[in-house]
């Protein structure tokens, strides 16, 4: 008989290979020019450069979401394990009856000029490698195992201009399908 | 229909895995694919279920719009920026892409009603598209099946392609690591990359935000992005409110549009009932559980929930049968319950495809409780 309600091939080269080996194929790298994007110690040093508003505003910005996404550890010898000795500062628990966690200190914040100026914080590590957003960003200079932001940096940002911040989905799912 | 059983290809596994099928034994050592049985359909049957489909869909679509039109979304249990989303995509839905849909319909050879409808993020694709047409091919060439998925998606990304899809890649998210949710998004990325679209898959965890716009974990910015992952879920996560500003802004388009969600909210059943009081296909639904009770048997069920979480089946006004989950702060729809398919100890229920916005194939879940949930064994179908 003639069939005519089914595919008349499902006959294709990709199939059966997986998501990863399927798209390996198409990646394309993007180099496009790194943008610099200057890293302040102070509110006071941003505001020799922008205006006072937006340099509040950003490190304010910084403040908040360090506090919220810091790398956080459950005891201080991990977090200065890390970010080095004298690094890490302790966050009291959010409710009566919690633990408290420690994360590295801010070393300094970043406006993301490319998409309206947000404040970000700015994490030096012993090595010198300095992260935001959960990236390296740059390097600083080291000096007694410490990252030391110079009066003056300024960081390569991502292509396209920017810090990546990431994290912000998946949660709900907790690694177990999501389909339907 | 009827259920036959006969023995499975001896080299079964290695045969849908190398289809991609890489989850076809349950976590328990229960077959997923179950190939000890098979489904077979008249002609007739097939007909009845297909134009079904089609007409369903478009008393869809039909409850949709007025539900937008009527401002009565928030009944359905949306806010802002939800419901912003929702009327925007609606608005421009001749330009919004969307691939596919799967109704489950209950269907005993007597009567055919609609039980739900997964609009948002519906699996068993890979399984119904290629698995089992590979099936039919080594077992029962000379019969048909009623299953053009495959090439309908392959049209769906064609059109997609030609209408602006080129432009950018088409990052396609998962929950990952997951070997179902990622296969079916490898599976789409194949047939997209099949369709001169170019596939670009991605963790949904991955997914970062820069500014006002989103990039891969290699930091590409992604502007066209299907979602194997519930616009509820995206929504409430803390990229939410970045997510909805930039579609709403038109530099991020996903897929499934954001009116999908009101199709497959279970609340919509109600809407239906009441446009299309007459349909055949239609069991009644109601939000007031006095109304229920009085039918006594009757089906309780979450409007957002997915996979028979937080369902409840009541006969003669008792509960047989319930599965938890975390559905249970949602609002609930009471459905007149509905006799499914029942044999050999299962039962089954039907997910018929829509695709590119065409009735083209069927799957066969089948359980050994009334209330279909992910561990539904797939079992494959015939035209006879």
């Amino acid at each position: 008989m003639t069939s005519k309600r089914r595919s008349a091939s499902v006959g294709f080269s990709v199939l059966g290979l997986s998501a990863a080996t399927v798209l390996a194929g198409c990646e394309q790298r993007v180099e496009a020019p790194a943008e610099e994007t200057p890293v302040y110690a102070s509110v006071e040093q941003c505001r020799q450069e922008n205006m006072a508003e937006d340099c509040d505003t950003a490190f304010q910005q910084a403040k908040a979401d360090h506090a919220r996404t810091a790398p956080k550890f459950a005891d201080k010898a991990a977090c200065e394990a890390d970010w080095g000795a004298g690094s890490c500062e302790e966050q009291p628990p959010v409710q009566a009856g919690g633990h408290s966690v420690f994360m590295p200190m801010m070393m300094g914040f970043l406006i993301g000029r490319a998409f309206g100026g947000g404040g970000y914080p700015v994490y030096g590590s012993p090595g010198g490698g300095l992260y935001s957003g959960g990236n390296k960003v740059g390097d600083a200079p080291v000096r007694n195992g410490k990252a030391m932001l110079p009066s003056r940096l300024s960081v390569a940002s991502t292509p396209e201009g920017g810090v990546v911040s990431r994290g912000g989905f998946g949660a709900t799912a907790r690694g177990e399908h999501a389909g339907g | 229909m009827r259920r036959v059983r006969i023995a499975p290809r001896p080299y079964w596994r290695t045969r849908v895995e190398d289809l991609g099928l890489q989850w076809h034994t349950t976590d328990q050592g229960e077959p997923y694919w179950d190939e000890s049985a098979y489904w077979a359909f008249s002609t007739e049957e097939i007909d009845w279920i297909e134009a079904a489909t089609a007409e369903l869909y478009d008393m869809v679509l039909a409850a949709v719009g007025r539900v937008i039109e009527r401002r009565e979304l928030a009944a359905f249990g949306y806010e802002q920026p939800a419901i912003a989303l929702i009327e925007r995509s609606w608005a421009e839905r001749s330009w919004e892409p969307t691939f596919y849909a799967r109704f489950d319909l209950a269907f005993d050879g007597q009567d055919l009603k609609l039980l739900e409808l997964n609009g948002d993020t519906p699996t068993s694709l890979l399984e119904a598209a290629v698995v089992q047409w590979y099936w039919l091919q080594e077992r029962f060439p000379e019969l048909d099946q009623f299953n053009s998925i495959h090439e309908k998606l392959i049209e769906a990304l064609k059109l997609y392609g030609e209408h602006g899809g080129k432009a950018a890649p088409l990052h396609l998210a998962s929950v990952s690591p997951h070997p179902e949710d990622e296969g079916t998004v490898g599976y789409l990325a194949a047939c997209a990359a099949e369709a001169g679209v170019q596939p670009l898959a991605v963790p949904i965890h991955e997914i970062g935000l820069r500014g006002d716009g989103f990039v891969d974990g290699e930091n590409r910015p992604i502007r066209a992005l299907f979602k194997l992952y519930p616009w509820e879920w995206l929504l409430d996560e803390p990229f939410g409110p970045k997510l909805a500003e930039a579609v709403q802004a038109g530099r991020l388009k996903l897929i499934e549009p954001a009116w999908k969600m009101v199709a497959s909210n279970k609340r919509l059943l109600v809407t239906l009932k009441e446009m299309f009081p007459d349909s055949e296909y239609l069991l009644d639904a109601t939000t007031s559980q006095a109304e229920a009770a009085a039918w006594g048997d009757y089906v309780k069920k979450p409007v957002r929930g997915r996979e028979g979480a937080n369902v409840e089946v009541v006969r003669a006004g008792a509960p047989v049968a319930a599965r938890g989950g975390s559905y249970d702060d949602d609002l609930f729809v009471f459905q007149r319950r509905a006799e499914l398919a029942q044999a050999d100890g299962n039962w089954a229920v039907l997910g018929s495809w829509v695709v590119n916005r065409q009735a083209c194939g069927l799957g066969v879940r089948e359980s050994t409780s009334p209330i279909t949930d992910n561990t539904a064994r797939f079992v494959p179908h015939v035209i006879e």
